[in-house]
């Protein structure tokens, strides 16, 4: 009986370090609960700077969802399907199903922004030519129509669009804009 | 009281071995699914099928009743969700678990279903870290490995043990990582 009730201790202290970090604040920036409501696709594709950083919902079709991982889809208004809106996946959402392909969705979350530049670049392309597993940053900067292929062809694919893009927009970076998503309703 | 190191040992190994059997099998499952995912998806099966629409033109934007007479060909008429039409003129269909996709200059129809793997679809879902309460679990599971990891070293003592054949092969399960290591970092 002791051993049990030391066994017991044992993994409850485990549980204990392991849940003493989940309160930390993600980023001040984005923690201020100003919500700015019924957005749609055009509006962040439009501006999207102006959004950076602030708690956004928005309205959409969903278009794609990432059957690899669930942790991506991508939101169009209803009578534009060609322009989306990366949404991701927060952490208390766990994942996209599958099943919302094609459905109306609000999502509420904070707008990110992430920058690609010449040495991003060449990092990722190491990382594909060494074989480790790409980072979770550089997922989703397609259109989301490559699954069909594997991850190794759609990482390359992505990368080779990416370089052309940054070369031809004359610029040193890029700005990839995305919804991380701390919750969603179905509409329909 | 004088605490016996052999019991606790062996009691520790044991009870954490059957207490975390499940979570080794999981993460078991889900790595080698992982580490293969340039070959396959381990979620979902892909099933194709493609027909040719023989009825009325297939004119943007497309009529709800012509959608579901394309996916009567399917047998999916009950799976109908929405259709869109893209700039490049194609129409998709979006269905319950897939779509058809549709191109209306040839009128060739492609259904893309997905299903989901028994087993690996679970598992890959519970690896990609669904929760909060998952990444504490799967934080004490990983604690809880180390302990059945060096509990293990010490169940056996003399020939077999770390002194004997259990040395030789701990070591040699260090040293592989440690060349690969060497080879590729």
């Amino acid at each position: 009986m002791k051993r049990y009730v030391f066994l017991i201790l044992v993994i409850f202290a485990f549980a204990a370090c392991g849940s003493s970090e989940t309160s930390e604040p993600v980023d001040a920036a984005i923690q201020q609960e100003e919500i700015i409501p019924a957005l749609v696709p055009a509006d962040l594709l439009s501006d999207p700077d102006q959004y950076v950083g602030r708690i956004v919902t928005l309205t959409g079709t969903v278009q794609h969802v990432c059957e690899r991982t669930g942790k991506r889809m991508f939101l169009s208004g209803a009578d534009s399907p060609d322009k989306t809106f990366k949404v991701t996946a927060g952490r208390d959402i766990g994942e996209f199903s599958i099943d919302l392909n094609g459905s109306d969705v609000t999502a509420k979350g904070a707008i990110v922004v992430q920058k690609v530049n010449q040495a991003y670049l060449d990092n990722w392309e190491a990382e594909i030519e060494t074989g480790a597993k790409p980072e979770a940053a550089h997922e989703g900067h397609g259109s989301g129509k490559e699954e069909a292929m594997t991850e190794m062809e759609e990482s390359r694919m992505q990368l080779e669009n990416m370089r052309k893009a940054l070369a031809k927009s004359g610029k040193d970076q890029l700005l990839f804009y995305s919804l991380e998503c701390t919750e969603y309703q179905v509409k329909s | 009281m004088r605490i016996n190191w052999y019991k606790l040992n062996r009691a520790l190994h044991r009870d954490l071995g059957y207490f975390f059997f499940g979570m080794i099998i999981i993460y078991a499952l889900s790595g080698i699914a992982m580490n293969h995912l340039d070959d396959w998806n381990p979620r979902y099966s892909l099933e194709t099928e493609e027909a040719v629409w023989n009825g009325s033109r297939l004119e943007s934007p497309l009529d709800e009743d012509i959608a579901l007479a394309v996916l009567e060909q399917f047998g999916e008429r009950d799976g109908y969700k929405k259709h869109v039409t893209y700039d490049s003129g194609e129409i998709k269909i979006f269905i319950k678990n897939g779509s058809v996709l549709i191109n209306p200059e040839n009128g060739l129809c492609r259904l893309e279903k997905l299903n989901r793997r028994p087993i690996f679809f679970q598992v890959t879902f519970l690896h990609y870290n669904p929760k909060n309460f998952w990444t504490w679990f799967s934080d004490l599971f990983a604690g809880a490995l180390m302990i059945i990891g060096i509990t293990g070293l010490f169940l056996l003592s003399g020939k077999r043990g770390l002194k004997g054949r259990g040395g030789i092969l701990a070591g040699a399960g260090i040293i592989i990582p440690l060349i690969l290591l060497l080879l590729y970092l």
